[in-house]
């Protein structure tokens, strides 16, 4: 479960990490370390990141994650294998406005993903999982691609099955759990253009069966005359002074089918590299999206790359949305939606993104040794059609240090 | 506050507008037609920015799903460049 969108729980306590995750994951670092110099043929490259999120919502994460790949050139195989850790503190006006305190959670999540390269042909089995204190999520996939024309041309396809279990914290899953299923068919195809370009272009379909909607999340219901008088962006106080007695929880389709197709353009320069992606998406609960992202890296030096990068994405709300849901008294029973949701990730809106990014080597044109990275990014999201905010600021920042053996 | 965004720009019509536009440079850039390229000749094609995999970071990727309402469409592994 993506840990910001639990932003509508009402209170939770955070627990410590597991060490015995991080003992395993640095064992494992240790063996292939060693594994890959006695094979001699083989190399591995090691990264350390750690990801701080800040935003005017009163979120705050932080991520540390650690990666490593192992690569037998000699055998066309490699491993790649990551942890991840997000530190979560949220008393976003979700919080307040059910005046629930400030919560901390903790999410792990784990994956393993192999790769395998065979004349023409190559597969990539993987598997992740992730895990909360009230969600438990788990996937595994295969992806199969072949090079022809003399690799003018890679058609690829893949296929992910996923599960994800969501509960109430301090209730087992056996009282109580959410059940989702997903599953996601991919097929591509990455066409050489010329000597210093080249384009993919990707299509995603996804089939999502069960339970999404947010066991925390709560609703606030108006009279018809009411609902009228809600603006976008209303405060909390206006929205209590409004709103009828008691909340409804939310309730969305058990099913949704969802279709990406993207393009990806990437131009490699004499000393820079421009790369422009854009994302056309549509989904079964009438959610239609367009996410355009640009990135120029510029080699100042063998070992300095600097680059700006800008991310634009719109997109319009689900059918069944709205800022002010109503409820109309019938036959002596309250009568509500049959669909309504909070998540205001499901309304209309559009998040504008600005970053600058630099990579430092210690050896030159890529070489083994040290690679120190840095990203700090804006962004900036305007929420067109809910409640209780208009504008979110956002600030990542991003800090990188890898060695390659 | 005012908006510097009309809620009517993303509505349904506004955004199946877009997307159509945009599908259509799509198509009419992947219609400028692919040279032949020798794998000598293929040095920049394999420069490391050029991976199709995209290099995005934990915690940016958790930031786009977080921020999006759309997921997926998402680069994996590629090989079209030419190297080995």
């Amino acid at each position: 479960m993506p840990l910001m969108q639990g932003i509508t729980r009402r209170s939770a306590t955070g627990r410590p990490t597991s060490v015995a995750t991080w003992r395993t994951c640095l064992l494992g670092v240790a063996a292939c370390v060693t594994q890959a110099g006695s094979a001699g043929s083989a190399d591995f490259d090691a990264e350390l990141e750690v990801s701080a999120y800040a935003d005017t919502d009163h979120v705050a994460v932080l991520t540390p994650a650690l990666t490593g790949t192992l690569a037998d050139a000699a055998s066309g195989t490699s491993a790649t294998g990551g942890y991840v850790l997000d530190i979560v503190s949220g008393a976003s006006v979700d919080i307040v406005s059910t005046a629930s305190e400030r919560w901390l959670e903790v999410r792990q999540a784990a994956e393993l993903s192999v790769d395998h390269k065979d004349a023409d042909w190559g597969v990539s089995p993987s598997v992740s999982v992730s895990r909360e204190p009230d969600y438990l999520s788990w996937s595994l996939g295969a992806a199969a691609r072949i090079e022809l024309d003399e690799k003018h041309v890679t058609p690829s396809v893949g296929y992910t099955l996923s599960h994800d279990t969501a509960g109430r914290r301090g209730t087992p899953y056996s009282v109580y759990s959410l059940q989702l299923t997903r599953h996601t068919a991919q097929a591509g195809v990455e066409l050489v253009l010329n000597r210093s370009s080249r384009l993919v272009l990707l299509g995603e379909g996804t089939l999502e069966l069960g339970r999404q909607e947010k066991p925390y999340r709560f609703l606030p219901l108006f009279s018809q005359q009411n609902a009228s008088l809600i603006p976008a962006g209303a405060s909390i106080e206006s929205v209590n002074q409004l709103r009828l007695p008691g909340r409804t929880a939310e309730r969305v389709p058990e099913s949704r089918r969802r279709l990406a197709l993207t393009g990806d353009w990437a131009r490699r320069g004499a000393h820079d590299t421009l790369r422009v992606n854009e994302r056309l998406y549509a989904d079964s609960w009438g959610l239609y999206a367009s996410s355009t992202d640009l990135r120029w890296l510029w080699d100042a030096s063998t070992r300095l790359t600097l680059g700006p990068r800008a991310r634009f994405h719109l997109q319009s709300s689900v059918d069944f949305w709205q800022r002010a849901y109503v409820a109309e008294l019938a036959a002596g029973e309250l009568q509500v939606p049959s669909l309504r949701s909070g998540d205001r990730e499901l309304s209309a809106l559009w998040t504008g993104s600005l970053g600058i990014g630099s990579e430092w080597r210690t050896a030159q044109a890529y070489g083994k040794g040290w690679v120190f990275g840095g990203l700090i990014e804006l962004s900036l999201t305007q929420f067109l059609d809910a409640l209780f905010i208009e504008q979110r600021s956002s600030a990542l920042c991003v800090l990188t240090a890898g060695h390659v053996f | 506050m005012s908006h510097r965004f009309h809620p009517a720009a993303a509505s349904p019509d506004g955004v199946h507008e877009l997307i159509r536009w945009l599908a259509r440079l799509g198509i009419l850039v992947s219609l400028c037609g692919c040279s032949r390229v020798a794998v000598y000749d293929r040095g920049r094609l394999a420069h490391p920015s050029m991976s199709a995999r995209q290099r995005m970071s934990a915690g940016q990727a958790h930031m786009y799903e977080i921020h999006e309402g759309a997921r997926g469409g998402s680069l994996g592994a590629g090989s079209g460049c030419g190297c080995n």
